[in-house]
């Protein structure tokens, strides 16, 4: 056989799959997006762009929008933050190390369905573990109606975080190990204050494991659902709603396959115009660096 | 003065003692090595004196100044690291000016600085590069610019050639040299490799676990080694050490014939000692101790003999051409000094003249 083809050979189990279960129903997904239909009865009528325009002008929509944002915004920084400081903190062997890790590293064994139902309980007006833990302490002045229209969206995304922080944490942990030693030492040799070698040398340093934390980041708040599922549906009053939340409604609730499918493009082509020039550039700073 | 002192410096793990009280003075420009083999506690006494070691008991004085509980950065030192350190997301310019800027430095001080240092170094067309994107010998050069840049009171140097092949090891041995010399900056310089000790050193301190065995410069501890360990570690091929008893007229090893010596009277006849033989202080003759040739190897201008002189593994370097097989028998005489140590305590007792000196 011809060398030329023997490699399409070995790799056409691996093209068959990502194809049907991957690029097919992308493809398909597009192509619904731009018709009317709905349910699964029958095929739609090819409406072009009409979806994409009605979705210009449809509140609903635009909220889900604004509060995705909000996700983005709060889940790039606040729980990479956290996990560099915790990775940082759990770093160095002491005793008792390897179960605080265990604690932090936990909540990753949950799904983010999970999570939503944990702090449901945790978040209950009056009985929640938050509620009662803050009049213990005497902080009651503090409590607010957590999952209400004010705090919920920020509740919802605290939850998130939650996990989102111990999946940093093992990511950066693995980071801070990768580090030779030798250079934190250059560092101190060079004068460096702690501050400032955190800054200059191990934060640049930790490119790789930044890159992977924030682009899942990014990703689990592009595509947020099931937590906002079992914890809020949406409400109150559409104020913790989410477009992966909204496309999911739209599809299954309302039965508007068309109409869901373009909000689901529009979360794709987020995800594909915020991660993918990230992942390049750090890559690519990565290759010069290390190569 | 001295521009290092250590004093009485210990260093416990635990229960593990890596060092046993070391007494070291550095004078000012002087460039010394710490050389020893694997675990001696060489890097850990350089890094005690970086600061990047806490020190158990003792004192470590650098300029007069006791520096025990001083961060390296208060230190006014400068070290060279074994894998060279360097930064991989900075330029090389940065990698060389990271002190500079960190202590806030005026722009046009730094480049100036760096300039001049890449200059010395010939790496003045490498300064916008990557560490990544230079050879093993550029990156060495780059972490010895990071030092120089510093203008330090001790440069501190941890085993910076081994990463080198062979070739590129000799010749940076020579730059690094002539660099001390043309800066006269205070060097400390671990290694184990007692060439690079001995090729490069003002002054060498041989330690093994965790003590000093012997201070002194390239060719003292060469020509009057204190005990059978640096005996054995100066000099290449090591020197061979004969157990030997004292007798009239010279050394009796085993069966053979008599070393024949100058006068021992300094030494009780009968005394067990151990004789250290130079692999070139042995001359051939018709008579004399019987080497059991394992291997020659002729490197052109000398040969060198492997065998046993009754059992004992020995090394003979001639600088004439000689034919030996493995099972052929050469006969040989000592020809130069022979240091004499107690059996016992493997210290020195002194130095005897072989009587066949040609």
């Amino acid at each position: 056989m011809n060398a030329r083809y023997v490699p399409w050979l070995f790799l056409m189990p691996a093209i068959v799959i990502y194809g049907f279960f991957g690029a097919i129903p992308i493809f398909q997904t597009f192509y619904i997006s731009m018709t009317d239909q709905v349910g699964v009865a029958a095929p739609g009528e090819f409406i072009g762009l009409n979806n994409y325009i009605d979705l210009l002008s449809d509140d609903y929509f635009l909220n889900s929008l604004k509060n995705t944002g909000i996700w983005v915004a709060c889940f790039l920084f606040v729980p990479n933050t956290l996990a560099i400081i915790i990775a940082l903190l759990v770093k160095r062997t002491f005793w008792g190390a390897s179960l605080i890790k265990t604690v932090f590293f936990m909540p990753l064994a949950l799904s983010f369905a999970i999570v939503g139902v944990i702090w449901a309980w945790i978040y209950e007006p009056g009985v929640g573990l938050l509620d009662q833990l803050l009049t213990l302490v005497g902080l009651d002045f503090l409590i607010v109606e957590w999952l209400g229209p004010h705090a919920g969206n920020f509740s919802v995304i605290a939850a998130a975080a939650w996990r989102q922080v111990a999946f940093a944490t093992v990511v950066f942990l693995a980071g801070l190990s990768a580090i030779p030693q030798e250079l934190i030492e250059a560092a101190k040799v060079d004068g460096g204050t702690r501050r400032q070698i955190f800054f200059r040398v191990t934060l640049p340093l930790l490119k790789p494991a930044t890159t992977i934390a924030v682009s899942s980041a990014l990703i689990q708040a592009l595509l947020a659902t099931e937590i906002v599922l079992t914890m809020t549906r949406g409400g109150p009053f559409g104020t913790t709603e989410v477009v992966g939340y909204r496309m999911y409604m739209e599809t299954f609730w309302n039965y508007k396959f068309g109409y869901g499918a373009s909000i689901g493009v529009v979360v794709t082509l987020m995800t594909a115009t915020l991660v993918v020039p990230y992942v390049r550039r750090m890559a690519k700073a990565q290759e010069r660096e290390w190569g | 003065m001295a521009d290092v002192a250590i004093k009485e410096v210990h260093k416990h793990y635990g229960a593990v003692e890596a060092l046993k009280g070391i007494d070291i003075e550095i004078d000012t420009g002087e460039f010394v090595a710490l050389v020893g083999p694997s675990g001696c506690g060489k890097t850990t006494l350089l890094r005690m004196i970086a600061g990047l070691e806490d020190i158990t008991a003792g004192d470590i004085e650098i300029a007069g100044r006791v520096v025990n509980d001083l961060q390296p950065k208060a230190r006014d030192i400068a070290m060279v690291f074994q894998n060279y350190a360097l930064y991989p997301h900075m330029k090389v310019k940065d990698n060389m000016s990271f002190s500079m800027q960190l202590a806030g430095a005026p722009k046009d001080e730094i480049k100036q600085k760096v300039e001049e240092a890449a200059r010395i170094l010939n790496l003045s067309d490498y300064l916008e590069r990557f560490p990544r994107e230079l050879s093993g010998g550029q990156r060495q050069r780059v972490a010895m610019g990071r030092a120089i840049v510093r203008n330090p009171k001790v440069f501190l140097f941890d085993e910076p050639l081994s990463n080198l092949d062979a070739k590129l090891r000799v010749s940076m041995r020579a730059e690094i040299k002539s660099l001390h010399q043309r800066l006269g900056t205070t060097a400390v310089y671990v290694t184990h490799d007692q060439i690079e000790a001995m090729t490069m050193a003002d002054k060498i301190v041989v330690m093994s676990n965790g003590r000093v065995e012997q201070i002194g410069t390239p060719l003292e501890l060469y020509d009057e080694p204190q005990n059978l360990f640096v005996a054995a570690f100066i000099g290449s091929p090591s020197m061979n050490l004969l157990d030997a008893k004292v007798v009239d007229g010279g050394f009796q090893v085993a069966d053979q014939p008599l070393i024949a010596s100058g006068p021992t009277d300094w030494l009780d006849n009968g005394r067990d000692v151990v004789v250290g033989v130079r692999p070139d202080n042995f001359a051939l003759r018709e008579t004399g101790l019987a080497i059991d040739v394992t291997v020659t190897e002729p490197t052109g201008a000398e040969t060198q003999v492997a065998g046993h002189i009754a059992g004992t593994p020995v090394t003979c370097l001639f600088r004439e051409r000689v034919e030996g097989r493995y099972g052929d028998v050469l006969k040989v005489v000592p020809n130069g000094p022979l240091h004499v140590f107690d059996k016992l305590t493997g210290q020195r007792l002194g130095t005897a003249q072989a009587a066949s000196v040609n």
